[in-house]
């Protein structure tokens, strides 16, 4: 009695506070470049795959390219469960999955291709999944759960303003279904209420999302610096638990001269509604090309990714290690770890 | 699964589309030497770079392949492998015979003609290659407008919506690619 008393003031105090879900899982793009360099690929030309972050770098394009990639976590095995829940058929096996799970986890898949010219760029993604389970207090399981299955078309148009400045503008549709529910284990396995519980919710999605970049041309390093908007938009329907509240990127890249290979130093602040504390904002990247080989680190207090990737003749494949530490709703200290994987062919 | 084979197998069938780079400078000689030496001096470090990376690559798989226990990573690990002594043969491509000038660049650097003859025969080569880049530009064209129309025939036959979707990207993208080998 003492327990089902416990669980249910801890349950009412969870109520109170909004489920958090790392904006980047819901709200995100699943791509080598942006989860190798994080919000550092703003202000870097150093793009692995996919369209630029900050649009106003297409006006430097000179090549058409076409590119296409799948993207994956190494726990893909969430897939599935992300696929039976959206399509409600959520089962024992699902629920078992979820409360055998010894630590907090995510994962994200994407498959895309892109059409990158002089000015012009444009994607498609048929089907970015995305995943993310907090478990709280081992003894008696709560679960946050974010599933989310995506459609996204992105279309960019860039140009040149005047005296080494340009300017872009990245017009983004997303249809997206998720759930996002916090429940134990008692709740699941009740009878008739998984409806509740897994309720698929809907949402359609607008963003424009303009970039300025000032990138002076023939200077020894190679010094930019860029400003992008992101998450500026308009949904259908409302959503508190994803918040559509934009952010702003403000960066700056340098490339020092070296004989061999390309390195590329970056650095951004990004200004957003929630934080807690301002090193937050900051996070550092460093990309280093030779050869068929290209290594890409980046770092913000809590969060650091290690990257490789190898690329030969327009086929490349690559390696991500995410760390990401956290202290969770009721103060405990939390991480994730996740491997990703990437195949992609550029023509 | 069906979705994703064929967004690959689409774009690898069209891979071999690729473009190449060549000279756009005017037909002089001297312009052209100036050329050809940077460019040289480039494929020596390219060629160094990529016999460095392949090393790395090779190195890196062989370890990888012998500490993983599952298949999934083995395989990875042998691809890796794989590509890293093909890194290394391109490498030394690059370095020891150059690129697609440096035959003609030898033949007639070697010559005894005047630098004005050079430049003739310079400027008959460089019409004969535009003139062949021109009849590859306009098959290109031609492949993506035939690519696009395929892609779109095929989406308003399909039944499945993911897949339609699919194919009309990729109508879409031809077209666009079709337009931009056309200027």
């Amino acid at each position: 009695m003492k327990t089902a008393g416990f669980v249910g003031l801890l349950l009412m105090a969870l109520s109170a506070q909004a489920i958090e879900v790392p904006r980047s899982i819901p709200l995100g793009t699943s791509d080598f470049t942006h989860r190798s360099l994080g919000t550092t690929c703003y202000s870097m030309d150093a793009v692995v795959d996919g369209l630029p972050c900050n649009p106003a770098f297409a006006a430097k394009e000179r090549k058409a390219q076409l590119q296409t990639h799948i993207f994956f976590g190494n726990n893909v095995s969430y897939a599935q469960d992300v696929n039976d829940i959206l399509n409600n058929q959520t089962n024992q096996k699902n629920i078992e999955h979820l409360f055998n799970q010894t630590r907090s986890s995510e994962m994200e898949a994407n498959v895309e291709a892109g059409f990158l010219t002089e000015k012009f760029g444009i994607s498609f993604s048929p089907y970015r999944l995305s995943y993310f389970s907090l478990i709280r207090n081992s003894a008696l399981p709560i679960i946050t759960l974010y599933a989310g299955q995506e459609q996204v078309i992105r279309t960019q148009l860039a140009s040149y303003v005047q005296d080494d400045f340009y300017f872009g503008l990245q017009l983004r549709g997303v249809q997206r279904r998720f759930i996002l529910s916090e429940f134990t284990l008692t709740d699941a396995l009740v009878e008739n209420s998984q409806e509740d519980i897994f309720r698929v919710r809907e949402q359609k999605a607008l963003y424009f999302e303009p970039g300025l970049l000032w990138a002076p041309e023939e200077q020894a390093w190679s010094p930019q610096v860029s400003l992008t908007v992101t998450q500026l938009g308009a949904v259908d329907k409302k959503y508190t638990e994803l918040p559509a509240s934009p952010e702003a990127h403000l960066g700056t890249s340098v490339k020092p001269p070296i004989t061999y290979g390309e390195l590329e130093l970056g650095m951004t602040f990004t200004a957003q509604s929630r934080y807690e504390k301002w090193t937050e904002l900051i996070r550092v990247g460093v990309s280093y090309k030779l050869g068929a080989t290209q290594y890409v680190a980046s770092a913000t207090e809590n969060q650091y990714d290690l990257a490789f990737l190898l690329h030969y003749k327009g086929v490349r494949g690559g390696l991500t290690y995410d760390f990401r530490k956290f202290v969770n709703l009721v103060g405990e200290s939390d991480e994730v770890r996740t491997i990703y994987s990437q195949i992609g062919i550029e023509i | 699964m069906k979705m994703i084979l064929c967004l690959m197998l689409s774009l690898i069938s069209i891979s071999a589309l690729a473009d190449d780079q060549f000279y756009q400078g005017p037909a002089e000689w001297s312009s052209f030497n100036k050329f050809m030496e940077k460019k040289e001096q480039d494929d020596r470090i390219a060629g160094v770079s990529y016999m460095i990376s392949g090393v790395v690559a090779t190195i890196g798989g062989a370890v990888g392949y012998y500490s993983s226990q599952d298949s999934f990573s083995r395989g990875l690990y042998a691809v890796a492998q794989s590509v890293g002594v093909a890194a290394i043969g391109y490498g030394a491509t690059y370095y020891f015979v150059g690129n697609e000038y440096t035959s003609f660049y030898r033949a007639i650097d070697g010559a005894h003609i005047s630098a004005v003859q050079k430049s003739e025969i310079l400027k008959r080569f460089l019409d004969q290659e535009k003139a062949e880049n021109d009849r590859r530009r306009w098959i290109k064209v031609a492949t993506h407008s035939l690519i696009a129309a395929a892609n779109f025939y095929s989406a308003s036959r399909d039944e499945d919506r993911n897949i339609r979707g699919i194919l009309n990207f990729l109508g879409i993208v031809n077209v666009a690619m079709a337009i931009t080998y056309s200027f």
